[in-house]
């Protein structure tokens, strides 16, 4: 592995490493850079969360580490992606997809996109496990009642004749969960997979997912916008908005003392059951940017409570703001004297 | 309460039949969306109900401004019995109860500008007219926080969240005294929500609106909410104060949903003990003679699955906390369902 600038505690265990990712799409109403230069390293066994709101880059990130950028419209511009000594960005299509669902699993949040309904769950799982292990039709079979039994589904041999329409939501997500999982993949990229779920459905399936990477030592993508399933399930975060990382943190250090505006506010504005209920919530203000035209200077400055002047035309690269933490502000943390953030030269910048 | 409810719902039954099987051998059954629902509304006050999807809490809000029919029950508004009124007669009520829905994109025209959409209830209603019209529209802009220069602009110029101060905007207009809010706030993003909550709550104290909002997200509707309902299968099963609900949520459902609300602390995250209900949440095709958790609670007794519960007072527990549960609160608790006599027209 290639020496690393970069303060990495997981750097030797690293499995996956994205470097300056960009992705962009021609839409009618102009070019939408919707990831602008994500790195990020995943190591074996971690659960790695990618937190943002609609239009943050954070679905198309992990679109593009499947190869499932559609072209035209998408375009990858820029980056790398290794994964195994390769890159999955550069490698032909027909390699991306011999990983695709063998190396790398993917979860989605609607699993009716994942399912043929046509096809029986049983038919749609031996598939899997036939062309990407090379089974026979009895130990695909087998093996495809083995996954449904650990996704927790009951009679498995029985429901493996069942279509997915015969399954309420919980438990189609659970199916996609085993079809993913049937290969035993390195890596589970999971893009908000609780959203259309009900708490109690939703913990269920959080549950499962930790159970089965503590099992398995699976390493986990988890995409989603929900603070709190972050705060549960996850080792270490990265946040973004307008296809930047604006903060990449341990969970823990992430919200004890959040560093980016953006993340303070995120955290500040959510109602809690965990505290005392406030009389007004501290609303981020504004909107998201337009993604064709995204300001110059830092993308959150028109809502950001803290700017000043440098922001205004001077984007804050991620930088290192302690250890282990990257920040994508001008201030080390949010509220810092003016002074500071006029100092930050490009030498503390990774 | 001693305070006339300006809303009072008792005993509604929302009721929907479907056929079944092959062609030639159909078989009747029927879903229970709404299963003996009752409470109130005071003037001023927002009650919440929460619940998991299929409870039945939007049909209940579609009931009572009657875009579904009731099956059974009694719907009261300022006095005036509402349910089972025809178009025509329900029109005048329209003016009092308004409703907002969760996606603001699918509820507004996307041929009509925001002047059109808010204005259109103001004509109908023939409120205002011509430069009143026009001036009146402003104000209410200017009420939800929508730059009045979008005045002829279309709903897809719009983000979410101005979308749904518009859809804000026109229920506004016709000067309600109720609000039946369904999801507001869940379609939008995070930094988003707080504002439109704040937004709804600002309304309340300057217009003294009553709502009734409706949500999943138990962390929103405690912020918002005077008094909660907890649904589950087309029952209430708790009812309280915002603060004494979830201060001390004692029938097993309300128990089990708060502890899977995930909490965006990993720390406290770490040390919670959830509640694992075990399967899904049964289909309201079926009737419970009992309770309708009871497959699925950990506290079942034999008498659950025979005997249904009503809401009773849960004792030592604030005045009105009321839970349907044989086991958590005892025989000799005081019913705290509507004791009129025999509303139910049967189903």
């Amino acid at each position: 592995m290639p020496e690393n600038s970069r303060p990495d505690p997981t750097r030797d265990a690293s499995l996956l490493s994205v470097r300056d990712l960009h992705v962009s799409f021609q839409t009618d109403d102009g070019l939408v850079e919707a990831v602008r230069g994500v790195s990020f390293d995943l190591a074996r066994g971690e659960t790695l969360g990618i937190v943002g709101e609609s239009g943050s880059g954070k679905s198309v990130t992990a679109m593009a580490l499947m190869g499932l950028i559609p072209r035209p419209p998408g375009r990858i511009d820029r980056g790398m992606a290794m994964f195994d000594g390769e890159d999955l960005i550069a490698m032909s299509e027909a390699k991306q997809r011999s990983i695709r669902g063998r190396r790398i699993g993917m979860i989605f949040q609607d699993p009716m996109t994942a399912l043929n309904p046509l096809m029986t769950v049983g038919q749609q799982l031996t598939e899997v496990t036939r062309r990407h292990l090379g089974l026979s039709a009895k130990a695909a079979n087998d093996r495809a009642a083995e996954v449904l039994e650990l996704v927790g589904i009951s009679s498995p041999a029985a429901r493996l004749r069942d279509y997915p329409h015969q399954f309420s939501g919980g438990m189609r997500q659970r199916v996609m969960i085993a079809m993913a999982l049937s290969c035993e993949p390195d890596i589970l990229i999971a893009d908000e997979p609780t959203t259309a779920l009900d708490v109690t459905i939703q913990a269920q399936i959080l549950e499962l997912l930790a159970e089965l990477q503590q099992r398995r030592g699976t390493s986990i993508i988890l995409i989603t916008h929900d603070l709190g399933v972050v705060a549960g399930v996850c080792d270490r975060v990265l946040v973004m908005y307008a296809g930047r990382v604006v903060e990449k943190a341990e969970v823990r250090d992430l919200f004890a003392d959040p560093r980016h505006p953006y993340t303070l506010g995120l955290l500040r504005s959510l109602p809690r059951l965990d505290r005392d209920r406030s009389e007004q919530l501290d609303a981020i203000p504004g909107q998201p940017p337009d993604m064709t035209r995204v300001p110059p200077g830092c993308s959150f400055r028109p809502r950001c409570p803290y700017a000043v002047d440098r922001c205004e035309h001077d984007d804050p690269p991620l930088r290192s703001v302690g250890a282990d933490r990257l920040s994508a502000c001008w201030f080390d943390r949010p509220g810092q004297s003016v002074e500071a953030a006029a100092e930050v030269t490009m030498e503390d910048v990774s | 309460m001693t305070e006339q409810p300006l809303l009072r719902v008792e005993n509604l039954k929302v009721h929907f039949p479907f056929t079944r099987g092959g062609f030639l051998r159909s078989q009747r059954g029927v879903i229970r969306a709404v299963d003996d629902v009752s409470f109130d509304i005071a003037p001023g006050e927002t009650l919440g109900l929460v619940g998991e999807s299929g409870c039945g809490k939007s049909t209940t809000a579609r009931a009572i401004v009657g875009l579904v029919q009731p099956t059974a029950g009694r719907v009261t508004l300022g006095g005036e019995r509402i349910d089972g009124l025809s178009d025509a007669a329900m029109q005048r009520h329209r003016r009092v109860v308004q409703m907002v829905f969760q996606d603001p994109f699918a509820s507004l025209n996307p041929r009509m500008s925001v002047g059109s959409i808010i204005g259109e209830p103001l004509k109908i209603h023939g409120l205002a007219r011509g430069r009143d019209l026009q001036l009146e529209v402003l104000r209410l802009m200017d009420l939800v926080g929508l730059n009045p220069r979008f005045l002829n602009r279309y709903p897809h110029e719009f983000s979410g969240g101005q979308r749904q101060r518009i859809g804000i905007a026109r229920a506004l207009a016709v000067q309600p005294q109720l609000i039946l809010c369904d999801e507001p706030v869940s379609a939008l993003d995070v930094s988003i929500q707080a504002q439109i909550i704040n937004l709804l709550m600002d309304l309340q104290q300057r217009l003294g609106l009553s709502y009734l909002f409706i949500a999943h997200d138990l962390a929103v509707v405690r912020h918002i909410a005077t008094r909660v309902g907890v649904m589950y299968l087309g029952r209430i099963v708790e009812l309280a104060n915002a603060a004494d609900l979830y201060a001390h949520p004692t029938h097993p459902y309300t128990e089990a949903l708060m502890s899977a609300v995930p909490i965006p602390d990993p720390v406290e995250s770490a040390k919670r003990s959830r509640i694992i209900l075990r399967g899904e949440v049964p289909s309201p095709d079926r009737e419970y003679p009992g309770c309708a958790l009871a497959d699925r609670c950990w506290l079942v007794q034999e008498r659950c699955r025979s005997e249904r519960p009503g809401l009773m007072r849960v004792p030592d527990g604030a005045a009105e906390h009321g839970a349907a549960c044989w086991v958590r609160v005892p025989e000799v608790a005081e019913s705290l369902e509507p004791q009129t006599e025999s509303v139910n027209s049967g189903t």
